[in-house]
């Protein structure tokens, strides 16, 4: 991936940015309050300038939307100062214009609580931080900042107005143009601050050159239009009124591609534009009584204003989602495609629909190669069925499932993989789609392979050690069987007629023969190489038939025997070749470590127990000569040894085989003769009882 | 039965081969008597004395060897065939050298365990003959004896007497009672009784005078 298609467009980390911002330049009250009582000061003045001749009728009064923006932009408790900061703008813009002293601390009451009243609302609704940007924001901008507050502080003030008997207009006249005029100027003015105010705090990047041409163009261009539309033209009926729609295909430029901060600047030009036109008795609004004029002129710019600064709003809200979303896709996507493990989706027919960058290295192939081709070519014939059974068992299941099988490689070896499928499902409740990740474990499984090599090779020299006593095992029952047919002749010689005892030989001749295919197929068990097969074991059950094969060794050894079955024995989930070999070589390992003990202190005893915890314990203890306190560290190391003939694999191999069933091995010595040996492994839920 | 009947014993731990043994002696048309272990064996009273065993190598608990060594202590002279599923050279030797009649490895065949017992029943016999000829040689004076290991050894009466140093009518004498004390008829047949007396190892009074 590209680092320049890299962005960082973190919508929700600015605000703090800005906030920072903010107060670094602002970090001073007092700073903050001159600045408000300038702008308000001038703010006057400048509505003073737009009023319409011969009778002054303010149609834009910009220092209360200055205010409302100045409390909107600044934390709550500053409000007292910037409130007090703007007394003596007050005062000197009003007195310019020969107001009795009573009529301007009036007008300062109904302006501070207008800016009050929009601001707090507004802050209640949207938070410390309001932000224009999107819809909702907006709507509350307007409908609490632009109608409400200046609709319910202008009655206070026509009712101020009315208490001072200034000027000579009714009541309702002077409401209506107060209103209007607060309404006009707190759409144009907070939104352009609070629009650019956020802008400037936030940072922008570097605009790029074509971004300032552009926006040059529409300047000029919304100038041009509007100078013609409300400057150029003749007052009077003849003028065409559609023209004054000339300026909105400006305006939808402007919202469409500068969002808030660029409508609300055009709109704010457009307005200045239009009422100094106006003011002047040009355009299509001068051909009435100024106060019509005012009226039709301020319904004119609040309508188009409104629905220009929703629409920018909206879009620019939509804008910032969809540059959100494609962050956030561009930060999965980066997730995934940096990752060493091989993530892919299929379809149920294992057909390829996505695949990250790790799995095209690994099977080093182009993407557009892998996509809509079925991965069930890369597994090796043998194993092709199972897998597609196991993603069929998986759609059916749905949930998370795991397996390991082996890949084709591209130098066309094999390779093994772990994988853990997903499955996904659609609106519908059915699995569409199947999410896999996957790891190479062809070195993992290499060394479980020669593990197992080693664990079987150490199980064939055991059995060796034991021929002896396996002969005797066999033996055992032939010699029984052999007998038994001999003296079935020599019954049938003498009497052919005793047939119940022959009968009775026959059935003993029977058990005697499943008793030795037993031992040998217990033995060819034993041999035989394989994988690990985990299956439910009764313990009691495994060490009897450990037991039953070194019976006849411990009795040659002299080695007395003593063995304890818990009951109700909980179950183990293992293979049971592999603990049987474990068992076995502790059994062995007890016997050779006797064989300088007196014969007639000569014992082994294997028990087993079952523990609350969920383990089963096995414990093998002889009289044997103990382990040498330094030798404990290295017991189970691979190739030490204490004996003669020894490889020094056999506890090796144990400990390799009890970890691999998540158990635990441990030797001490017995505080009297020999040592003990523990095999704890955990235990399935299921008991098996023990007869 | 009575105390002369010849009983074959049985000694072994594992429960079908036993009983598969006890079967075919019986078709044979032996008495048998059965037992587990070599402590059953020891504890139970004999019906008879007469008889053999056989006897598992391996057993739990004492081993058959053991069980040899305790009946040879306790003077109990039945002859031993050993059987076993598997054995050592080292072992059958000792087991032979204590006396063992046979060492037989499972499975047995009939002929071969009939042989072994039949052996083992004669030399049963032989055992208790010569058991028989040596408390009659206890009964022998010294004197009888030192003329008994010159008659046997080919010497004249004549020699013999004068060796002694006594009467060739003495010597006579001598010979005629030790001949009716052994049951022997005639010369020959005192020189067998002899034989088979050495072999048991009942000693001459004096080896050094003993010529073969």
């Amino acid at each position: 991936m590209k680092p320049a298609s890299v962005r960082v467009p973190l919508p929700s980390a600015t605000p703090w940015q800005g906030h920072a911002r903010l107060m670094k330049f602002t970090s001073s009250p007092v700073a903050a309050a001159v600045l408000v009582s300038v702008a308000y000061y001038l703010g006057a003045k400048l509505g003073f300038k737009l009023t319409l001749q011969p009778q002054p009728v303010s149609v834009l009064w910009p220092p209360n939307a200055i205010l409302l923006a100045a409390l909107l932009l600044t934390p709550h408790r500053w409000w007292g100062l910037l409130l007090l900061a703007i007394i003596p703008a007050h005062w000197a813009s009003q007195l310019q214009s020969d107001v009795p002293q009573a009529m301007i601390l009036c007008w300062f009451i109904s302006n501070c609580c207008e800016a009050l009243m929009g601001a707090a609302c507004i802050r209640w609704l949207l938070g410390a931080k309001p932000r224009l940007d999107t819809f909702r924001g907006m709507s509350i901008f307007i409908a609490w900042g632009v109608f409400l507050a200046p609709f319910l502080s202008s009655f206070l003030d026509a009712g101020f107005v009315a208490l001072n008997h200034w000027g000579e207009s009714s009541y309702w006249a002077v409401w209506r143009t107060r209103f209007f005029s607060n309404a006009l100027a707190a759409l144009t003015l907070v939104s352009v601050i609070l629009s650019w105010g956020g802008v400037w705090i936030r940072g922008v990047r570097k605009p790029a050159g074509p971004f300032i041409l552009e926006a040059a163009l529409l300047a000029i261009g919304l100038i041009a239009v509007s100078l013609i539309v409300f400057v150029r033209q003749e007052p009077g009926l003849q003028t065409p009124g559609a023209l004054v729609y000339l300026p909105l295909p400006f305006l939808l430029w402007a919202a469409v591609r500068f969002g808030v901060p660029g409508a609300s600047a055009s709109l704010l030009l457009v307005t200045l534009i239009s009422i100094w036109g106006t003011a002047h008795g040009w355009g299509p609004f001068a051909s009435r009584s100024p106060l019509e004029n005012a009226r039709s002129l301020q319904i004119f710019l609040l309508v188009i204003c409104i629905t220009q600064l929703s629409l920018a709003a909206a879009l620019e809200e939509r804008r910032k989602a969809e540059e959100a979303l494609r962050a956030s896709e561009e930060r999965y996507r980066e997730v995934i495609e940096t990752q060493t493990d091989l993530i892919c989706r299929f379809l149920p027919d294992t057909t390829l629909t996505f695949v990250n960058e790790a799995y095209c290295r690994f099977f080093n192939r182009q993407r557009e190669q892998l996509i809509g081709r079925r991965f069930i070519e890369l597994i090796p014939e043998p194993d092709r069925e199972k897998t597609l059974e196991r993603i069929a068992a998986l759609v059916h299941a749905r949930g998370v499932q795991t397996a390991e099988h082996q890949v084709l490689l591209p130098n066309g070896r094999l390779g093994w993989h772990h994988w853990v499928n997903h499955a996904i499902c659609g609106s519908d409740g059915r699995v569409v789609e199947l999410q896999a990740i996957g790891h190479d474990i062809s070195d993992r499984k290499q060394v479980e392979e020669a593990n197992e090599r080693l664990a079987h090779v150490s199980r064939l020299a055991m059995v060796g050690e034991l021929t002896a006593s396996i002969a005797h095992e066999i033996n055992q029952p032939l010699g029984a069987i052999l007998s038994n047919a001999e003296a079935a002749t020599m019954l049938l010689d003498a009497d052919p007629g005793n047939i119940d005892e022959i009968k009775q030989i026959l059935a003993d001749i029977r058990k005697d023969d499943v008793r030795a295919s037993d031992v040998i197929r217990h033995i060819r068990t034993l041999l035989r190489k394989r994988h690990l097969e985990m299956e439910l074991l009764d313990m009691n059950q495994l060490v009897s038939e450990v037991l039953a094969l070194t019976r006849a060794e411990a009795r040659k050894r002299n080695i007395a025997w003593k063995s304890e079955f818990a009951p109700a024995l909980p179950a183990v989930r293992g293979d049971r070749v592999h603990l049987q070999q474990v068992l076995l070589n502790l059994v062995l390992n007890g016997m050779d470590a006797m064989a300088d003990t007196p014969q007639e202190e000569r014992w082994l005893a294997v028990s087993t127990a079952g523990y609350e915890s969920g383990q089963v314990e096995i414990i093998v203890s002889d009289s044997g000569q103990g382990i040498r306190p330094d030798r404990f560290p290295r017991l189970f190391e691979t190739f030490f040894t204490t004996k003669k003939e020894g490889m020094g694999l056999g506890l090796s191999i144990s400990r390799m085989i009890v970890e691999a069933h998540r158990g635990q091995i441990r030797a001490e010595n017995n505080s009297g003769r020999g040592a003990t040996f523990r095999v704890i492994l955990p235990a399935h839920q299921n008991v098996i009882s023990v007869s | 039965m009575n105390s002369t009947t010849s009983i074959v014993h049985v000694v072994d731990d594992d429960d079908s081969y036993r009983i598969a043994l006890q079967r075919l002696l019986k078709a044979a048309g032996y008495q048998t008597r059965a037992y587990a272990s070599a402590g059953e064996f020891l504890m139970t009273p004999r019906e008879s004395a007469r008889g053999c065993v056989v006897l598992d190598l391996h057993l739990p608990g004492p081993s058959g060897l053991e069980l040899q060594e305790a009946l040879s202590l306790r003077g109990e002279k039945l002859p031993i065939i050993f059987i076993s599923g598997y054995a050592t050279i080292p072992v059958s030797v000792s087991a032979m050298k204590a006396g063992a009649i046979d060492f037989l490895t499972k499975p047995v065949k009939r002929d071969v365990l009939l042989e072994a017992v039949e052996a083992a029943m004669t030399r049963a016999e032989e055992m208790r003959s010569t058991e028989a000829t040596s408390r009659q040689y206890q009964g022998l004076t010294q004197r009888e004896r030192d003329v008994l290991v010159r008659v046997v050894g080919g010497k004249m009466n004549k020699e013999i007497a004068a060796e002694l140093g006594i009467a060739e009518r003495t010597v006579k004498a001598h010979r005629a009672h030790v001949m009716q004390k052994l049951n022997a008829n005639s010369l020959p047949e005192l020189v067998q009784i002899s034989g088979r007396l050495q072999h048991n190892g009942v000693p001459p009074s004096n080896p050094s005078a003993y010529l073969i």
